[in-house]
């Protein structure tokens, strides 16, 4: 069972050195799959950790389930309940193991895993277990990484540009894959610059000028 | 998963272990060779006081005496000191004592600490009776025993007009003498010396060349002042014993300072080792953030491995000190001939502890903290 995720942000704004997003309104639920495309530098990634509550943001509201976010404060709780991280180059702890990788929720969190065995064979990843993430490829790292996503039964999976950095056919398993979870009731936020991606997906926005257009 | 742990430790860890290793060992290495230095110094009793002057002067230590019989926490004696011949040929020097005396002081060259004490059969106290004979054991092995395998003593006194008288005494004891008398030194001191009691013998029948005053008290600032005073010579530890105290207590000074200085350098060393340490390990501190670690697991984590790694550096570095002044002691004894004692005073164990918790607590709890500061995304970003 996937829990109920329920996320709305509107007017999110941040700046570095000059302002990347502006004006931010986007709402999630469960059986979401939302695909974000944009320029590189136009914001995405840091879209992405003001959604997965990695990274602050200047102003707007945000609101997670029934949790109205603030600046400045930790949500380690909310993260490890709900959101799994998938990124473009993997962060795989080099010096572990990928047992060791993907068991690396559960010194975090009291939560029960809800089916190691499940995820392991649905990302066939059972030959890896043993190995150093560092004698991978970059198929295998991904699937290692995603299912150290899954492990705590996200219902939030957070995709930044999953596929970036993989060959055609391991981009078809890690879609395949995400769809898979989607169909489960996870939501799926995810960002591309495939336009072979993008035009498959249901829900496609765009970040231009630190604002999200819909149905690109 | 450990040894690459290890590994982003190694830099801490050296660090760590040599300025652990040369403060343990600064402090052991002062304290061993002070007390090597002084051991036997504050072996011999201060309250004890002696001194010494020709018979012709008696009038100069009676005035002494006199100040010393005023002091009810002061007890003292007179030697006399003579001359006399062995039957084995050699001369030697005889003392005569009370029958029961506290201590018996020699006069030594080559001590540095300027008197020594004898030592009768392990003891700083003797009793001898009247007709009996206390003496060195190179006397002792000299005298050829009798039909019965008794050791009787021999002695021929002669006294100022010339003329001679000889005396039979029973053996009491032997006693090894702490001072080394030189066999090629042929004076009549180079067998040490026989006791006998004040009783044996009349003053008229040997010249008496020597008179000692062995004196115990407690006043031993006036007494020193007394004797001084009267232009007698005076042999005491009380003095050298002060100085040694404030030698060291200048040690212990040195020590502060040391520790002080070495601290700071430490301090500045150690932070940016940990730095390093924390640096290397800023992306994995980013993911498990990412994942839900919350800050305080993070926290707990550092601080373990810090403290962790600080008290293993320590005790390494004790181990390899201990091991070091082992062979120092092994080089003194076995090359230099000399006793030596591998020793710590309480204080600089308590100064090495302190040193050591301050410096592990502090540096771990920093680690710890800045572990948490650590901005998870900005270290995601990297590539694998
Ligand atoms: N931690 C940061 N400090 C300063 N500027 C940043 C930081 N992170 C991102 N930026 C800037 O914000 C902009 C958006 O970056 P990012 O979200 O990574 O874009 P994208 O993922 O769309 O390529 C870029 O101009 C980038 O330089
Ligand atoms: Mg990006």
């Amino acid at each position: 069972m996937v829990k109920d995720i329920n996320i709305e942000l509107s007017g999110i704004k941040k700046s570095y050195d000059k302002p990347v997003l502006k004006d931010i309104c986007l709402s999630v639920t469960n059986y979401s799959y939302v695909t974000i495309v944009g320029k590189s530098g136009s914001g995405k990634s840091t879209l992405m950790n003001i959604l997965g509550l990695i990274e602050g943001f200047d102003g707007g509201i945000y609101r997670f389930n029934d949790t109205v976010i603030k600046k400045g404060k930790d949500y380690s709780k909310l993260r490890y309940e709900n959101i799994g991280f998938i990124f473009q180059s993997y962060n795989l702890i080099p010096t572990l193991t990928c047992r060791e990788n993907i068991m690396l929720p559960l010194v975090y969190s009291s939560k029960q895993s809800g089916s190691l065995d499940e995820i392991i064979e649905s990302l066939d990843i059972a030959d890896l277990l043993d190995k150093k993430v560092t004698v991978l490829s970059g198929g295998e790292k991904q699937r290692v990484a995603i299912a150290r996503a899954l492990l705590l039964n996200p219902s939030l999976i957070i995709a930044d540009e999953p596929t970036g950095n993989l060959d055609p056919v391991n981009t078809k398993i890690v879609l395949d894959l995400l769809e898979k979870e989607n169909k489960k009731g996870r939501a799926v936020i995810m960002i591309t610059h495939d336009d072979t991606i993008a035009r498959e997906a249901r829900k496609v926005y765009r970040l231009e000028n630190g604002v999200l257009h819909e149905n690109y | 998963m450990i040894e690459k742990t290890f590994n982003n430790y190694l830099l801490l860890s050296v660090t760590a272990f040599l300025s652990f290793a040369m403060m343990f060992g600064y402090l052991i290495y002062t304290d061993s060779e002070s007390y090597n230095k002084y051991k036997d110094l504050f072996a011999v009793n201060p309250n004890v006081i002696f001194s010494y002057n020709d018979a012709q002067s008696k009038n100069e230590l009676r005035a002494v005496t006199k100040q010393l019989d005023k002091l009810s926490d002061t007890h003292y004696y007179y030697m006399k000191q003579c001359v006399a011949q062995t039957s084995f040929g050699k001369e030697c020097e005889v003392r005569f004592i009370p029958s029961y005396v506290w201590g018996l002081y020699m006069t030594s060259d080559n001590s540095e600490v300027g008197t020594s004490r004898a030592m009768i059969n392990g003891k700083h106290e003797v009793s001898i009776g009247v007709n009996e004979a206390l003496v060195s054991e190179q006397v002792y092995n000299s005298i050829k025993p009798d039909k019965d395998g008794k050791k009787q003593l021999k002695l021929i006194f002669t006294n100022d007009e010339g003329k001679r008288v000889l005396r039979k005494y029973d053996v009491a004891a032997a006693y090894s003498d702490l001072n080394e008398y030189h066999d090629d030194l042929e004076t009549s001191y180079s067998i040490g010396a026989v006791y006998l009691n004040i009783g044996s013998v009349d003053e008229g029948e040997c010249g008496i060349i020597n008179l000692a005053l062995f004196i115990y008290t407690e006043q031993k600032d006036f007494v020193i002042q007394q004797l001084r005073k009267s232009d007698v010579a005076c042999m005491e530890v009380y003095t050298t014993q002060n100085q040694a105290v404030l030698d060291i207590k200048n040690g212990i000074m040195n020590k502060y300072i040391i520790a002080a200085v070495l601290f700071i350098l430490l301090g500045i060393n150690l932070y940016s080792s940990f730095t390093n340490a924390l640096n290397d390990r800023k992306f994995e501190i980013g993911v498990k953030r990412a994942i839900g670690a919350k800050k305080s697991s993070i926290m707990l984590q550092f601080v373990i491995e810090g403290f962790t790694v600080m008290l293993a550096n320590t005790l390494l570095s004790v181990w390899a000190v201990l091991n070091l002044m082992n062979v120092y002691k092994f080089v003194k004894e076995i090359v230099f001939n000399e006793k030596y004692i591998v020793t710590i005073n309480t204080e600089s164990l308590i100064l090495f502890v302190v040193f050591t918790f301050f410096l592990t607590l502090i540096f771990s709890l920093l680690f710890a903290y800045k572990s948490t500061k650590v901005e998870i995304v900005k270290y995601l970003k990297e590539e694998l």
